[in-house]
């Protein structure tokens, strides 16, 4: 069964647009990134599935449940950790968890989940002196609460370190293996990168692309970099090469060395247009572009 | 019935507050005293004590439950923990319910337990005639503080705007407690051109009567000798101002605000 589908949802506040006909479905045990830079509209766009917020425009379902008339269905199934929350200041963390274990009438037992996340130790602490990556575990402790079919998670890493950050990535791991679909949000692409199966990428409200890493791989420069080295280079011969068709971004490094991205196609074309324009090519290498080059080329795109 | 669990949550969440204990301490001195000087203060009789123990209940009660409601949801709101109740699969009405339940049961456990104690000890010193009706004391009481927090809640859940929520507390205690009665007068006198020949027509004793401490007075009535009552009783008054209607007016007076609430609250984004 599907576990998010989204149609055309539109979100307006005033004359801005945060959301603009996002369309997109994640299946059953699939782990989703969704990417965006800030202010792309992630957020609102999970605020709708929660039902925080209400599109202006379109309809969003959780296994079917339409998340607006049915919210409370739609989220039965669901872990969530929300963008802008607070803990509850005077309760423990284990008194948090029981609050959702009884809301959900799950039968989990606190202190599993509590070690599960890390901070077993601070369980009879009251949450409002956890540190922020202290507050993250919790929630994502309580999204974890009832063996949820989908995990809806903003921002999941936000106050964790390296290694914080690691341990919940194999908590989402062990998660999917159990068979639950993961939606999370994040700015940060080696997060996304390191665990996710598909990505969909959202700039100024616009879902942008939605594929595979290699996917997206594919379809930008095939998976490939240029790197060229001419005798000379200037800023009009940068700007007439990013100029050519097929070419997503062309920036000069120190100097002499040209980096393109761009598809298969136009590396040929952007050769010859350094050859017309006087360039003599030295060397010429290619690189696989990093995902952080992708979506660069994806967002920049997005404004164009 | 998730509004349990927020209930629960709410109540374990004050309990851990400062102000249920605050209360606890502040209400046992409050009626226990009271129990003691009525000695002095009253005609020595249990009656005589109920009648000064309801004057305090009227005194404290209303901005008592002001208080503990009219943050409760606007903060949760404001500070966003309201979004981790709404991400658990409940909805924003239960979450409501749950609130003003919550915010009911800690203004009464303690001022019932204050009054039940005050009341023990009242019965042992005056003597037990008329004490076989002080639990529907404490039952009217306990609706009249349940209306008054139902009253705050829904405003805390209707209104964001942080200076609003304050003048809508201060606003609604003062038409509820004060000046529902000088008001009912002047649109009545209003409406008969200030002819005071005309008396009271039925419609205007009605809206006197729906003011929940009249109401609560009625109630009140029916097992006590509470003078503010009395011109609800005896021959010629209308059957709608009975006791069963001053039960009614409560009930409404906790269930109208609170659908109006969630309405408000279910009405647009967070």
């Amino acid at each position: 069964m599907t576990a998010i589908t989204a149609d055309g949802v539109s979100k307006r506040y005033g004359t801005v647009t945060a959301l603009d006909h996002v369309s997109l479905s994640v299946e059953e045990g699939e782990i989703f990134g969704f990417l965006g830079p800030n202010g792309a509209g992630k957020s609102t766009f999970i605020n709708v599935l929660l039902d925080f917020a209400r599109p202006t425009d379109g309809s969003a379902e959780l296994f079917g449940h339409d998340c607006q008339t049915e919210g409370v269905a739609a989220r039965e199934r669901v872990g969530v950790l929300p963008d802008g929350y607070s803990v509850f200041d005077r309760l423990t963390g284990r008194q948090h968890l029981e609050y959702a274990v009884r809301s959900k009438a799950a039968d989990d037992d606190p202190a599993e989940i509590l070690d599960r996340v890390g901070i077993s130790e601070a369980a009879d602490r009251p949450a409002s002196d956890y540190s922020k990556g202290m507050k993250q575990r919790l929630i994502l402790g309580m999204s974890l609460v009832g063996d949820p079919d989908l995990l809806l998670l903003d921002e999941p890493t936000t106050g964790l370190d390296p290694n914080g950050a690691a341990e919940i990535r194999s908590i989402l791991r062990e998660e999917r293996d159990r068979g639950a679909a993961i939606f999370f949000s994040s700015h940060i692409l080696e997060q996304v990168e390191a665990i996710c199966d598909r990505v969909g990428i959202l700039q100024n409200g616009e879902l942008v692309a939605v594929d595979t890493i290699d996917g997206l791989r594919q379809s930008i420069g095939g998976g490939t970099k240029l790197l060229i080295d001419v005798d000379e280079l200037d800023d009009a011969t940068t700007e007439a090469v990013r100029s050519v068709d097929g070419v997503e971004t062309a920036t000069a490094s120190d100097g002499t060395t040209l980096e393109v991205t761009c598809t298969n196609d136009a590396k040929m074309d952007v050769v010859v247009e350094l050859q017309r324009r006087g360039a003599d090519v030295m060397n010429f290498r290619t690189e696989e572009a990093s995902l952080e080059e992708m979506f660069a080329a994806y967002t920049r795109g997005g404004r164009a | 019935m998730s509004w349990r669990d927020i209930a629960r949550k709410d109540v374990h969440d004050a309990s851990r507050s400062r102000t249920l204990w605050l209360l606890l301490g502040l209400l046992s001195v409050l009626f226990g005293g009271y129990a003691v000087a009525s000695a002095s203060a009253g005609d020595g009789t249990f009656a005589g004590f109920v009648t000064g123990s309801v004057g305090l209940v009227d005194g404290f009660l209303p901005i008592l439950g002001i208080l503990l409601g009219y943050r409760s949801i606007s903060d949760d709101r404001t500070d966003g923990s309201l979004l981790l109740s709404l991400s658990l699969p409940q909805s924003r009405r239960e979450v409501l319910v749950g609130t003003a339940v919550g915010r009911t049961v800690t203004l009464l456990v303690p001022t019932l337990f204050g009054l039940s104690v005050a009341g023990l000890y009242a019965a042992l010193r005056y003597g037990t005639t008329g004490a076989i009706a002080y639990p529907w004391f404490l039952f009217a009481t306990a609706l009249y503080g349940a209306s008054f927090v139902a009253v705050a809640v829904a405003l805390s859940a209707s209104v964001t705007a942080d200076r609003r929520i304050t003048y809508g507390a201060v606003g609604g205690y003062l038409l509820l407690v004060g000046l529902w009665r000088p008001l009912s007068s002047f649109a009545v006198a209003f409406l008969h051109r200030f002819d005071t020949s005309l008396g009271t027509p039925d419609w205007a004793l009605f809206l006197q009567f729906a003011e929940p401490g009249e109401a609560y007075a009625r109630l009140l009535h029916a097992g006590f000798d509470i003078e503010r009552a009395n011109r609800y009783v005896g021959d010629g008054v209308p059957a709608f101002v009975d006791w069963w209607a001053a039960l009614v007016i409560l009930v409404g007076w906790i269930t109208i605000p609170l659908l109006i609430g969630s309405r408000q609250l279910e009405r647009g984004d967070l």
